[in-house]
């Protein structure tokens, strides 16, 4: 009901816009008859494509960082206000102020900062910021959130709004400002997402609002198929510049921020399902971090079947049991023409941050897979290796994942979902290797037979917990807190800096 | 169909050509039997016979006692297990376990696996017994007969594991045979060995008469020489086992060879040398106990293997064959089938593999991937711990220019990877010196001079690719809008990462896709939309497995993806827009392009045709070639005009407004 009026203004807001709609598509009739010979061969793909094109949410961000023009992308926040260089992309931000009514006025686009499989993400100015309760705003008081150098605010004047333009420059607009200017990432959601994903995502946001370190929802509307969610913009370092640099004090300080939000989201019952460093935005300066980007998340228990990990031990002992003798399967070939229906199970997230359970096609997945997420990124810093997995599939995540565990354990973690696990490349060993091993291997010291320090051996125990192939016995965030390593976090951080440490890095970099 | 036919003929094929293989002592059929009525002894007088004449009188001249086994056989199999979807081939390997036992006994085996819970005892007798086994295995020789080459390499590879050692060659130095074969027992092996003395010129005369016998004294020799003659016809009687799984016809054929070995049967001589000869289902059994970890498993598979052993040896003569019967067919598959139906129900690994399947094989496998062989297992395409300097992923080895060269030298190609190759550089690590190609271990170029494989420069990629007939449109367009990152959204993201992984996209095919065009591009013209769809999905598979550099596979993927999307692209711009116009956007791509090749970044700033960005719409539920063009299409204008489907999201949305603060009246705007 309460809904009803805003969206009739809308509406009639955008009757312009309307007009140009209805003369675009004239045009796109034309171009729109090609389409029928694609259709068909688009059917064959239809089922798969929603999924795959999950699974490929933000990736570019950190995995095709490699170009120039993408460093961008990656939230380094070198100089506040970049000029925009990018000719498309200064299209692209001309067009999504056209496309709402009164846009220009309310925020000031200013660069991007992010690009993702169902949204642009630019960083603007929230110019009516004074007019709203921003409750979202926890830095209201708290001005070293966003240290501008030239931030005195000499004019006391209220704000003035009426005739800002987008173009204005930075200078007179300062001019005009009591205050530092205020930050939004305004989240462009493409308008080929169906309503439905958008509707989940806004409303987990929603769900979520108030949870410690969880980006807030400002707001969201929509003009036609276009919507668009405001949401605070953190300052943040890219991962990549801090991660090689952080003493275990830090791990603990940073993990203890992810494993905080996740905690909150946890208790919630949501799934984030998309955890690695692009989606937990940290500030090494402040040490604090926030997670975004739910585009993936899901509540748990939804869309689920039951899978074996559900069930008690003897259950599922007996059930392989049976399965197991009662299967005639070769088990060295497959079928080549196969009837059977596949497994399917959402499997959207990251590559080489799913966890194991995602890769058996787990029907019944549960909150557990963001541990492992989070365990995985521990794993990078503990080893300095970004990324650590490197997997173009599943197949090959699983394989990584298998080199680490050995064939005995990944048969147990496959059992758990009923799965058989087989393999015979010879680099997956029967016992693998301990984390322990990898991480001193990883940073280079097997040879000087230098060891693990205290902290890092305690940090190496709680990723055992995180990376526990069984999402059962597998840590959750809650618990997580409480673990000795966590608690570190709320210690003061050792008066002397651990050297050893930054030897490493001397080492490593 | 791989459903073995109950037919009574059939099962008669099936008894016959399997038992043509006993040795004579326990099968009072054999051709020089006594016992064995007329059609064999007309044999000594005709020098040549075709086949197909052999093939009859095996069929027809079939003598009473074979017969009841036969539907003794049939009455068993209808009863207990009344079809089977596919041959059952009971390798253990020792990844997973798998049972290797009579069809009469899998049933019986499942309600008894379910209950039979081992006691501690059990258990530790069963730990015993593993330690004590796996110290005898260093000591054991072993020889494999008449067993399926790629079975015999398995278990070679598992006796090599414990220790023990595979002879290819039957020897004095070995110490156990493993056959398929019934084991002649002591008692009737040497009277066996008199009457083979008895009957001495008679053999001979079968010997002349089938110059593919494998000759008394051949053999003889081959125990001290080692390496002869005799060598390559084992050889071949083995590839023929082989082959006969595939192609039926063969069983046949190979049945009738078979028997022509029996005079002078390994088994035999192993009999006499006192050499252990046990049944590859024993060895079979051992291996999986022994390899089992978890002692709960090994238990439930000794206690089905005190069963079936002591199943079969309270059982009459007759039966113990039927099940060597079954356990052959298992091994070498059916041999009822229709010799004219090519097989291809099974696919079988025969490089280092990932299998994963649900146990209850009631899906499709999860995951299967099969990787090509390789000596050194450090040159094995699958992701593997390698030398990487730190910082780095511990998966993706280094660039090494030295050693990948020599490695290509090495490998075979495998062309799928082809256009990774040309569109590489620019993803490159930023250490490594652009012209290398770093990315695909196999080029096309270098898998089109396989001659030239030196430098395969990043510049001979590009030319081969023309060279291969690609449209220039195609591959240039392709790198031109790589570089935005929006249009990547789906190109680079896993294509192969999702559940549909094909299990019928084996390497075979692979190769076949790639080797049956002229580029890997080249799949996709010309062809009905159907199978369009179809290559490319196999092309998009195809691409993935092998690359071990993390960027070269997301380009291959993105090419393959890109360039389907380009094409129909270019068909629909073709038709509806003014060519020449198309040509000059391909024209300056395509200088874009050769420029990128050298990894010369040049900014993007400056196009006058924005890329297309191809994509997915969920809304209209349908691919498209380019965003902008689709988002204005009638059919996504129509969606996204409907209030009615946006009416949950816009409820949301209306508690999602901010909220004035208090001192502000002005509301007009205060929406959003």
């Amino acid at each position: 009901m309460a809904t009803t009026v805003p969206a009739r203004r809308r509406r009639a807001d955008s009757f312009r816009i309307h007009e140009d709609v209805h003369y675009m598509v004239e045009e796109a009739d034309m171009i729109g008859d090609g389409f029928p010979d694609l259709e068909e061969e688009e059917q064959q793909q239809q089922e798969e494509a929603p999924e795959e094109v999950q699974q490929e949410e933000q990736e570019e961000e950190e995995e095709e960082g490699e170009p120039a023009e993408d460093m961008e992308s990656n939230f380094s926040e070198s100089s506040e206000e970049d000029v925009v260089v990018d000719s498309n992309i200064q299209y692209d931000m001309e067009k999504l102020g056209d496309t709402f009514p009164g846009f220009r006025q309310k925020y000031r686009l200013i660069k991007r900062i992010g690009e993702g499989t169902f949204s642009t993400v630019y960083k603007a100015e929230d110019l009516q910021y004074d007019r709203y309760e921003n409750a979202w705003d926890f830095e209201k008081e708290n001005d070293k959130w966003t240290p501008l150098p030239l931030k005195s605010a000499a004019s006391s004047m209220t704000l003035n709004n009426d005739s800002q333009e987008y173009v204005n420059t930075q200078k007179h607009q300062q001019l005009q400002r009591r205050r530092k200017p205020k930050f939004v990432a305004i989240k462009k959601i493409y308008v080929t997402s169906s309503p439905n994903r958008i509707l989940n995502e806004l409303e987990l946001l929603h769900d979520l609002r108030g949870c410690l370190s969880v980006c807030p929802l400002i707001t969201a509307f929509r003009e036609t198929d276009q919507v668009v969610a405001i949401l605070p913009y953190f300052r943040h370092a890219d991962f990549r510049e801090y991660f090689r640099k952080m003493t275990v004090h830090d791990i603990s300080v940073y993990l203890r921020s992810l494993f905080t939000a996740l905690a909150s989201v946890h208790s919630r019952n949501i799934l984030h399902r998309d955890i690695k460093p692009t989606n937990f935005l940290y500030d090494p300066e402040t040490q604090r971090g926030v997670l975004v980007d739910f585009g993936l998340a899901e509540r748990e228990g939804i869309d689920c079947k039951p899978c074996l990990c559900h069930e008690d031990a003897l259950t599922r002992k007996t059930r392989l049991r049976a399965a197991h003798a009662a299967s005639r399967a070769p088990s060295d070939g497959y079928p080549k023409q196969d009837t059977r229906p596949s497994r399917r199970a959402n499997r959207a997230g990251t590559r080489g941050f799913r966890a194991p359970e995602v890769l058996f096609k787990c029907t019944e997945q549960t909150t557990k897979l963001d541990i492992w997420s989070a365990g995985v990124i521990l794993l990078t810093i503990l080893s300095r290796r970004f990324p650590f997995f490197n997997s173009a599939d599943d197949v090959e995540a699983m394989i990584e994942i298998a080199t680490i565990f050995g064939q005995k354990r990944m048969r147990q973690a496959g059992q758990l979902h009923g799965c058989m696990f087989e393999t015979t490349i010879p680099t997956i060993g029967t016992f693998g290797f301990s984390f322990e091993r990898i991480i001193l291997w990883s940073t280079c010291r097997v040879d000087s037979g230098e060891g693990l320090s205290d902290g890092e051996k305690l940090a190496v125990e709680f990723l055992t917990r995180c990376m526990d192939l069984d999402p059962s016995r597998r840590i959750s965030a809650e618990e997580a807190l409480e673990h000795e390593f966590l608690q570190m976090a709320l210690q003061p951080p050792p008066a002397v800096v651990p050297e050893e440490d930054d030897e490493m890095d001397m080492l490593s970099v | 169909m791989a459903t073995v036919s109950l037919s009574p003929v059939a099962v008669h094929l099936s008894a016959m050509s399997t038992s043509r293989r006993l040795p004579l002592s326990s099968n009072p059929n054999a051709a020089n039997s006594p016992m064995r009525p007329s059609a064999l002894s007309l044999q000594g007088s005709k020098k040549s016979r075709s086949h197909a004449e052999l093939l009859r009188e095996e069929a027809y001249g079939q003598p009473p006692p074979a017969k009841r086994q036969m539907v003794e056989h049939a009455i068993q199999r209808s009863v207990v297990s009344p079809s089977r979807p596919r041959p059952a081939r009971t390798i253990v390997h020792r990844a997973v376990p798998r049972p290797a036992v009579g069809a009469t006994a899998a049933t019986e085996r499942a309600s008894q696996a379910a209950t039979y819970k081992p006691s501690e005892k059990e258990l530790e007798n069963i730990r015993v017994w593993q330690t004590q086994i796996r110290a005898r295995f260093p000591k054991m020789v072993f020889y494999f007969e008449s067993i399926p080459d790629e079975q015999r390499s398995k278990l070679a590879r598992q006796v090599t594991q414990l220790g023990a050692r595979e002879e290819k060659f039957f020897s004095i130095s070995i110490t156990h045979v493993v056959t398929t074969r019934p084991i002649p027992s002591q008692k009737v092996s040497h009277d066996e060995n008199d009457s083979s003395a008895d009957s001495q010129a008679a053999n001979s005369q079968a010997a002349n008469e089938h110059p593919k016998t494998i000759d008394p004294s051949l053999l003889n020799r081959t125990t001290d020489l080692g390496l002869s003659a005799p060598t390559s016809v084992r050889r071949k009687l083995i590839f023929d086992t082989n082959s006969s799984r595939r192609i039926p016809m063969q069983v046949q054929e190979d049945a009738i060879k078979r028997p022509k070995t029996r005079n002078t049967d390994v088994l035999h001589r192993a009999r006499e040398m006192d050499k252990k000869i046990w049944s590859l289902e024993k060895l079979q059994k051992i291996l999986e106990m022994v390899l089992e970890p978890d002692p709960y498993k090994s238990a439930v598979l000794g206690q089905n293997h005190k069963t079936v052993q002591g199943g079969a040896s309270t059982k009459a003569h007759e039966q113990s064959n039927l099940l060597q019967l079954l356990q052959n067919e298992r091994v070498h598959g059916p041999s009822d089938r229709d010799p004219t139906v090519v097989t291809k129900e099974l696919y079988y690994f025969k490089g280092p593999y990932l299998y994963i399947y649900d146990i209850e094989e009631k899906q499709k496998p999860i995951m299967v991937r099969e990787y090509p062989k390789v000596a050194d297992k450090k040159d094995g395409e699958w992701p593997q711990f390698r030398v990487a300097s730190a910082g780095r992923c511990p998966f993706v080895e280094d660039y090494d220019p030295l050693e990948r060269e020599s490695r290509q030298a090495k490998t075979k190609e495998r062309t799928a990877k082809a256009a990774v190759a040309v569109a590489a550089p620019s993803l490159k690590p930023p250490e490594v010196p652009p012209p290398k190609p770093v990315t695909g271990k196999r080029t096309l170029a270098e898998m089109e001079n396989a001659n030239n494989r030196g430098v395969a420069s990043v510049f001979d990629a590009a030319e081969s690719l023309d060279r291969g007939k690609v449209p220039p449109s195609l591959d240039f367009r392709q790198n031109a809008f790589r570089s935005h990152a929006k249009t990547g959204r789906l190109l680079a993201g896993e294509p192969v990462a999702s559940g549909v992984q094909p299990s019928h996209v084996t390497s075979a095919i692979r190769s076949q896709m790639i080797s049956s065009t002229t580029g890997v591009l080249g799949a996709k013209a010309g062809t009905s939309k159907e199978i369009h769809g179809l290559q490319r999905k196999v092309l998009q598979k195809a691409s993935t497995p092998a690359v071990s550099d993390m960027s070269s596979r997301r380009m291959a993927e993105m090419s393959h993806d890109s360039n389907t999307f380009i094409r129909s692209a270019s068909v629909s711009r073709a038709t509806h827009r003014k060519l020449d116009a198309v040509d000059e956007e391909d024209a300056a791509q395509q200088k874009s392009k050769l420029r990128r090749t050298v990894s010369v970044p040049i900014p993007q700033t400056k196009q006058k045709a924005r890329d297309p960005k191809p994509g997915y719409c969920e809304n209209c539920q349908d691919k498209f070639e380019d965003f902008d063009d689709h988002i204005v299409s009638r059919k996504h204008r129509k969606f996204a005009d409907n209030d009615n489907n946006w009416a949950q999201l816009d409820a949301l949305l209306g508690q999602l407004k901010r909220v004035p603060c208090d001192n502000n009246h002005d509301e007009e705007e205060s929406d959003w």
